[in-house]
């Protein structure tokens, strides 16, 4: 089976300091991937590189099986803040892919359903809380039907409650939609909650790769998962990122 | 229990009928708070005069500018108003156009900049009545000096308010943008353009200000209608009542314009998450 988008990055740059040196993995059709490690490691400028926003350095991407450069369609991008346009409605914002007259669009009010603000078609993003601008932005980021949804750090400006109902949100909108996720975190419960697989990344490259075996819904306080969060601290530790 | 359906609702209509005209009135309040300062002051002034405090050929009482006014209304004052009024909105708008279209540029292409912004500044350092003279000798006293010397007076607050706007877009946004691969005239008019409009509309407002400014130089210097003209009138008549009548017209237009300037600008920036104190 091949996979569904294929990362080699050889190097990447920034003027004489190395961010990124010999790294690479592969995503399967429909799985939850994380990055995880500390600032600085490179994690979030490894994600820029796949999502197309960051063209310059030497590697190799291919999504299902199909070299590209820069952007591409069928990956999504979700950033760590909402990053909706004030100017826009809600519905406008979830349909900026259309331009004008993308908020009658009939997709905007399912997507909307999906992320729990049914009837905020109209709202202004000023109007809406941190959480739910969040939702508003993955709605946006779903919009464009995309094979690959990266996040990067998508849940860390919300407060641990809220960050909670997002995460049980994107696990739900990613089984719907079958997009396959891969989000960059630095927090250790957030990666082996979501994911199938944690990448644990330091300075060094991708030190350790965990797999999670619990079947969904995953309950937040099963001791694998602490277990799991011992090795990945144990990986950090040594690779001096902690 | 149908005693109590039946009692609420009508409890309910009257109790809400009630806020809703006290709702009107902190509006209200404000807008008589602002009008305390000069209706008390023209008051004090009436009363001064009215007691015989002050000799009052130098500065007429509000009563006998009403009566100057008036007078002035029966002598065809309308045509003075609609002439500076028709200036200011001919050289605004050609102002405006001229400094939205620069700024756009300058504030778009790093390469327009290089080559438009340092001949804007330095044509910017001239105070804008040194024209004065030269837009005389070339244009002569007609209407064309006076359109070209407001126009000059919107110009630089509307380009200057445009570039500041489009250079101060969040970064971010622009990103957004191009992850949904905007780029060129699209990224401009989708992002750019919303993105910098509060500075635009910084800029027009200012630059309207300016305009009615140039506009009363203007006709100062030469005109044969106008409320500069009145003013010149006035003191070459020497009638204070007649100046300050003119004055307090120049302030009512002026406020007027900005107020429908400020009522555009509260519509199209509803969405921004500001300060209101």
């Amino acid at each position: 089976m091949t996979a569904l988008l294929n990362v080699h990055v050889e190097q990447k740059r920034y003027g004489e300091r190395t961010v990124l040196d010999r790294i690479g993995f592969a995503l399967q059709a429909g799985e939850i991937v994380s990055l995880l490690g500390p600032s600085g490691c490179g994690k979030s400028t490894l994600l820029r590189i796949i999502a197309g926003l960051e063209r310059e350095f030497d590697g190799r991407l291919a999504l299902a099986g199909q070299g590209y450069e820069g952007l591409n369609r069928g990956i999504g991008f979700i950033f760590q803040e909402p990053r909706l346009l004030p100017w826009l409605t809600v519905a406008e914002n979830v349909a900026f892919d259309l331009g004008s007259g993308g908020a009658n669009d009939p997709r905007v009010g399912e997507l909307l359903a999906e992320v729990g603000l049914t009837g905020l078609n109209n709202a202004l993003p000023k109007q809406l809380s941190g959480g739910q601008a969040q939702r508003v932005a993955i709605a946006r980021g779903l919009f464009r039907h995309p094979q690959v949804l990266l996040l990067d750090e998508p849940f860390s400006a919300v407060d641990a409650f809220t960050r909670m109902r997002l995460q049980d949100l994107l696990l739900e909108v990613a089984k719907q939609h079958g997009t396959t996720v891969l989000l960059v975190t630095h927090d250790p419960d957030e990666a082996l909650y979501l994911s199938d697989r944690v990448l644990v990344m330091s300075q060094s490259g991708i030190d350790v790769e965990l797999e999670v075996p619990l079947a969904r819904p995953r309950d937040r306080r099963h001791p694998a998962l602490s277990e799991l969060k011992n090795a990945a601290l144990t990986a950090l530790f040594a690779a001096h990122a902690i | 229990m149908s005693k109590t359906s039946l009692t609420l609702p009508a409890l309910a209509s009257t109790s809400r009928r009630q806020p809703l005209r006290l709702a009107l009135s902190p509006a209200f309040k404000r807008a008589l708070l602002g009008l305390a300062l000069p209706l008390g002051l023209l008051a004090a002034l009436e009363l001064a005069s009215q007691l015989g405090w002050y000799r009052s050929n130098l500065l007429p009482p509000p009563s006998e500018l009403l009566g100057t006014l008036a007078e002035l209304w029966r002598q065809g004052l309308l045509k003075h108003l609609v002439a500076s009024t028709l200036r200011v909105a001919v050289g605004f708008a050609i102002g405006t156009a001229a400094g939205m279209v620069l700024g756009g540029l300058v504030g778009l292409s790093r390469r327009a900049e290089a080559l438009l912004d340092p001949s804007v500044q330095a044509i910017r350092a001239i105070p804008s009545l040194a024209w004065v003279p030269l837009l005389l000798l070339w244009l002569g006293i007609d209407e064309a000096p006076k359109i070209v010397l407001i126009a000059l007076g919107a110009f630089f607050p509307v380009y200057l308010g445009l570039v500041a706007g489009i250079r101060d877009v969040d970064r971010r946004w622009v990103e957004l943008g191009t992850i949904y691969g905007l780029h060129g005239w699209p990224l401009v008019r989708r992002i750019l353009l919303p993105a910098s409009l509060p500075a635009l509309f910084t800029g027009l407002r200012g630059g309207l200000g300016l305009a009615w400014m140039f506009m009363v130089a203007a006709e100062l210097i030469a005109a044969t209608k106008g409320l500069g003209y009145l003013l010149t009138d006035g003191r070459e008549t020497s009638r204070p009542d007649i100046v300050l009548t003119a004055i307090v017209l120049l302030a009512l237009l002026g406020k007027l314009s900005d107020g429908i300037l400020k009522a555009l600008e509260r519509r199209q920036l509803a969405w921004r998450d500001s300060f209101k104190a």
